[in-house]
């Protein structure tokens, strides 16, 4: 429990599984290594609330498992985005783009 | 898409078929693992590594638990998916399935149809009659009270007697009367003058029924104190939209009513009908020195909570034996009878009635559902290639049974669509055909109760149907079926079938015997001779304003004298006169007379009587069998005010009750129990029913009208033609001796007594409706089964030919088929119908419910009409062609 050093936003963590699962099909730790190396480990996946998030999306159908040999050579559930997910990914792609560029223009004024 | 989604859950549900527990347990542990060698890749230390890796998820088991809830409920999600993405394959095969059959499909829905709109029919009356609250709160607890006479009717009750029983009992809120006769009241507000119909009731009336004024209110106890004399009403809904626009303001208005001055002090709610529809409730002020032998007050309670209705009774029966010994002269033996009033509105007789009629449609539904099955499985067999081939791709059998029965439910489905229309077209005509046979039955609608009960109804239906055929076709060895390519009927598939026919045969048998019995007792209704002769006779009532023509006062006696002069001359009238009983309409006002010098009660014979003139025997052509009929010397007499001695004509059977062996003329009688008035019998007539015309006519006394002026009568009118003809006339009559009142209602007398059987007729019609349609749908499902054995038995039929066997020969061999069925069809019916029978018997007269000329007749019908319908396809076989059948192999 030691480097929480960001703790993320509200809803970001969907997203962000979304992105990471954009490349490809991915395990649970997959995704959570994904997003750990892509911003350089300022964002640290809390499992505690990465799991729970995935069932969610597959019961709303953004993603959908299966199991696989994972490259342990064990069975893992993999992860892949759907046609529903993917539409889910643009438009909370947008809505942060939307979200970052309003707090920008408030904490960095050019 | 969703075909492949659908695959592709489908092959995950086949490889991989863990449970939750097992999937979150493994993915974590997964995870927990992996994280783990990655610290220790970073040279973190073994079980420092495991730790840290188990620390990051919190508390693990709350993260385990949280999950698995949530795949419960994606599984739960993918399998109502699953479920309603077979069901649309299902329907849309179903749907290709009847577009390739659509006189088929066409068949089999208009079937269903009838049978489920007959069903919505009956339980829509069933809805509104029986089911539906009546418009009180808590109406089990409301009660309607009559008194006993010694020899036990149900008599209206004296206004002293309401007092004693509203101060002394223990077991009731209040208890409220209404007091007839219902006065009738002018309005002259400046307007149109209108007469208003007006109901006495007691303050208590109100809080009894639970029912509140919308505006304004209701009667105080002040307001119904006797020697108040308060000129209030409280008017209702229908009148305050009608005449005052639902003006709020009305209320403290005063208005002009025949003359005096009124105030409007409230307006009753939409739907509550004051009794009779009268308009306007004017307060009751029970008189307690009026006479405890005059009884005309019709009363009401509210039982106490908790208090029973035996308690209330016990209770009663108790005030009534204490005013029995204090008041002995007028009420002694006098006791109460009570009833709930959904018993007292709705009654058993009309429970009866429902619960027949309901079970009459459902044995023809179920008479439809196997015939429906039947079609179902001919049908079937020329589809048992197609199953085959479902089966061969892997569905498995309850797959195709559901599969089928989708099919048969969404057939029913079909029929309910076109069975309601078919409802909703018939409701209305069945309420204008008989808006009396059954009280409440006018309020007949179709409304979401009855929808409901009929999408239930024909769910359970299409799966009645779907079932047996579904398991019959399922259960047969489809990849055989497949490798032979063409159908190959089995034993089991033919027994189904004849079962079947036999089934619905039996059924339409019952059905029929039902009518049947209906149909004879209905003709023994109406051979009952009324005592008098109704045809072309017009019967007009009329009520007289109580302040222009008091009760028993010589304004009304003249008032009718000089109307039926009139009468009696206009053209097309045989003859008039008038009774103060409207024939099966109005009320029924009863007394007890005894031989003059009579000591004991039980002398007293209970007596149905009525005031009328000489014309109305004339008119209704009731025999005079001694002495004469009334004439003016009577009049002469005096009015009966200030009477002591009248004249009466009584019937013969209450002459031969009180002088059995002796002339009745010139004898002497005692007017009820108070011995006040001696009455000389001058004629003894001919006994009628005019009250109910399945009972024995009552004892009947006449009182001559011009002794006994009688405000409201009816005027009995004797044409040359039809008796609609001189209604002008008669309103003309009326006119020209007091242009102020209102027209009277008028109808024929045939009228009056056809209506006094509508109950019975409705209930003959339906029933005899239903089992026509019974015996058409098994007449069908029999020509069906027929025509089946014949194509199916051509081969065999051919070969015999060409053996030399003669056509006529083979149509016997396919006739001696169909006898077996309708034998043991017509056998089992006749048995069932011999257990159910009984459920009609209250409603039978004089008819036994194993009447065995109608039992013979129906047998015969049936039999002959389904072997009617066998002979048809039968012949076919004499018409086989041996070449064409044997080239066919």
């Amino acid at each position: 429990m030691a480097k929480r050093s960001n703790a993320l936003l509200h809803g970001t963590l969907d997203a962000l599984v979304l992105k990471a699962l954009s490349h490809g099909r991915r395990h649970g730790y997959g995704i959570a290594r994904w997003i750990e190396e892509t911003t350089n480990e300022v964002v640290q996946v809390e499992e505690g609330s990465l799991y729970p998030a995935l069932y969610r999306m597959e019961r709303r159908e953004w993603i959908e498992a299966e199991w696989d040999v994972s490259e342990l050579n064990r069975k893992a559930k993999f992860y892949r985005l759907t046609r529903r997910g993917l539409q889910q990914l643009n438009a909370e792609t947008e809505r942060w783009a939307a979200f970052s560029a309003a707090v920008s223009k408030v904490l960095l004024p050019a | 898409m969703q075909s492949k989604d659908r695959f592709r859950n489908h092959l995950r549900s086949l490889l991989w078929k863990t449970s939750v527990h097992e999937e979150v347990e493994s993915e974590l542990s997964f995870h927990v693992e992996m994280r783990t060698r990655e610290l220790i890749g970073r040279g973190v230390d073994p079980k420092e590594a495991r730790a840290r890796a188990l620390g990051r998820f919190g508390n693990i088991n709350a993260v385990n638990r949280q999950c698995r809830r949530i795949a419960k409920g994606r599984d739960l999600k993918m399998r109502i998916k699953d479920w309603l993405d077979e069901l649309r394959q299902d329907i849309v095969f179903a749907t290709r399935q009847m577009r390739k059959a659509p006189a088929w499909t066409l068949i089999v829905v208009a079937i269903l149809a009838v049978g489920i709109a007959a069903n919505a029919v009956v339980f829509s009356i069933v809805n509104a009659v029986v089911l539906r609250p009546l418009p009180f709160p808590e109406p089990d607890r409301l009660v309607r009270v009559w008194e006993t006479t010694p020899q036990g009717d149900r008599f209206s009750v004296s206004a002293p007697n309401f007092i004693d029983w509203r101060q002394q009992n223990r077991s009731f809120t209040d208890l409220a009367a209404i007091s007839y006769p219902f006065p009738m009241l002018t309005l002259l507000d400046g307007g149109e003058p209108e007469h208003l119909g007006g109901l006495p009731c007691t303050d208590s009336l109100f809080t009894v029924l639970g029912v509140a004024p919308l505006l304004g209110r209701a009667f105080s106890p002040e307001e119904t104190r006797y020697g108040n004399g308060a000129r209030v009403l409280v008017m209702s809904y229908g009148l305050w939209r009608r005449r005052f626009a639902s003006d709020p303001a009305v209320i403290g208005k005063t208005l002009n009513l025949s003359g005096e001055s009124w105030t409007v002090i409230g307006v009753m709610p939409e739907g509550f009908e004051f009794f009779g529809n009268q308009d306007i409730g004017i307060p009751f002020a029970p008189n307690p020195d009026f006479s405890r032998g005059d009884h005309r007050l019709e009363t009401f309670g509210r039982l106490k909570p908790g208090v029973s209705l035996e308690q209330a009774y016990g209770d009663m029966s108790a005030v009534a034996k204490r005013l029995g010994e204090e008041y002995p002269d007028s009420n002694q033996g006098y006791g109460v009878t009570m009833l709930t009033f959904p018993e007292w509105i709705i009654g058993p007789e009309v429970r009866q009635i429902a619960l027949v009629l309901q079970i009459a449609v459902a044995l023809m539904l179920l008479l439809a559902c196997a015939n429906v099955s039947n079609l179902l499985i001919a049908r079937a067999t020329s589809r048992q290639k197609e199953m085959g081939l479902r089966a061969a791709l892997g569905a498995g059998q309850s797959r195709i049974v559901r599969q089928l029965l989708t099919e048969s439910v969404f057939l029913a489905l079909l029929g309910t669509a076109a069975g309601l229309l078919l409802a909703y077209w018939a409701v209305p005509i069945l309420r204008s055909l008989s808006p009396d046979a059954l009280p409440r039955l006018d309020e007949t609608t179709i409304d979401t109760n009855v929808v409901i009960f009929t999408v239930v109804v024909s769910i359970v239906a299409g799966v009645l149907s779907g079932i047996a055929p579904a398991l019959q076709i399922s259960r047969r060895d489809l990849f055989l079926t497949l490798r032979e390519g063409h159908h190959v009927p089995t034993g089991g598939a033919r027994r189904l079938r004849d079962a079947l026919v036999v089934f619905e045969l039996a059924l339409a048998l019952m059905l029929l015997v039902g009518a049947g019995l209906l149909v004879a007792s209905f003709r023994q209704l109406n051979t009952i001779d009324p005592g008098y002769n109704p045809q072309n006779v017009l019967a007009a009532s009329l009520t007289l304003p109580e302040n222009k023509y008091p009760e028993l006062s010589t304004e009304a006696a003249q008032f009718y004298r000089q109307v039926l002069e009139n009468m009696e001359t206009a053209p097309g009238v045989h003859s008039a006169g008038i009774t103060m009983v409207n024939p099966f309409r109005g009320p029924r006002p009863a007394n007890q007379v005894a031989p003059e010098g009579a000591i004991d009660d039980s002398e007293f014979v209970p007596v149905q009587w009525r005031s009328v003139t000489a014309g109305f025997f004339r008119a209704l052509q009731i025999p005079l069998l001694k002495g004469r009929l009334f004439d003016e010397t009577d009049r002469a007499r005096g009015a009966a005010t200030q009477m002591t001695e009248a004249v009466a004509i009584i019937s013969a059977r209450l002459a031969q009750r009180l002088w059995p062996d002796e002339n009745p003329i010139d004898k002497r009688l005692h007017w009820n129990q108070l011995k006040g008035l001696v009455v000389t019998v001058v004629g003894v007539v001919g006994d009628i029913r005019d009250t109910r015309l399945e009972a024995e006519p009552p004892p009947m006394f006449y009182f001559f009208h011009g002794q006994i002026p009688w405000p409201h009568m009816t005027f009995v009118v004797k044409t040359e033609g039809d008796p609609a003809t001189v209604s002008a006339a008669v309103r003309q009559a009326i006119w020209d001796v007091d242009k102020t009142l209102p027209a009277p209602t008028m109808g024929s007398l045939e009228q009056n007594l056809s209506d006094a059987v509508a109950g019975s007729r409705l209930n003959t019609q339906l029933l005899s409706l239903f089992a026509v349609i019974a015996l058409l749908v098994a007449s069908m499902g029999i020509y069906g089964i027929i025509s089946y054995s014949v194509e199916r038995r051509s081969h065999e039929i051919g070969v015999r030919i060409a053996m030399g066997a003669g056509p006529r020969h083979m149509v016997h061999l396919i006739l001696k088929h169909a006898a077996l069925l309708i034998a043991s069809g017509t056998a089992l019916g006749a048995l069932g119908a011999f257990g159910v029978t009984r459920f009609l018997r209250s409603l039978l007269y004089e008819t036994s419910p194993t009447h065995g000329a109608t039992f013979v007749t129906v047998v015969l019908v049936l039999a002959g009409v389904s072997f009617l319908a066998s002979y048809f396809p039968a012949s076919r076989a004499a018409r086989v062609d041996p070449v064409v059948t044997l080239r066919m192999e």
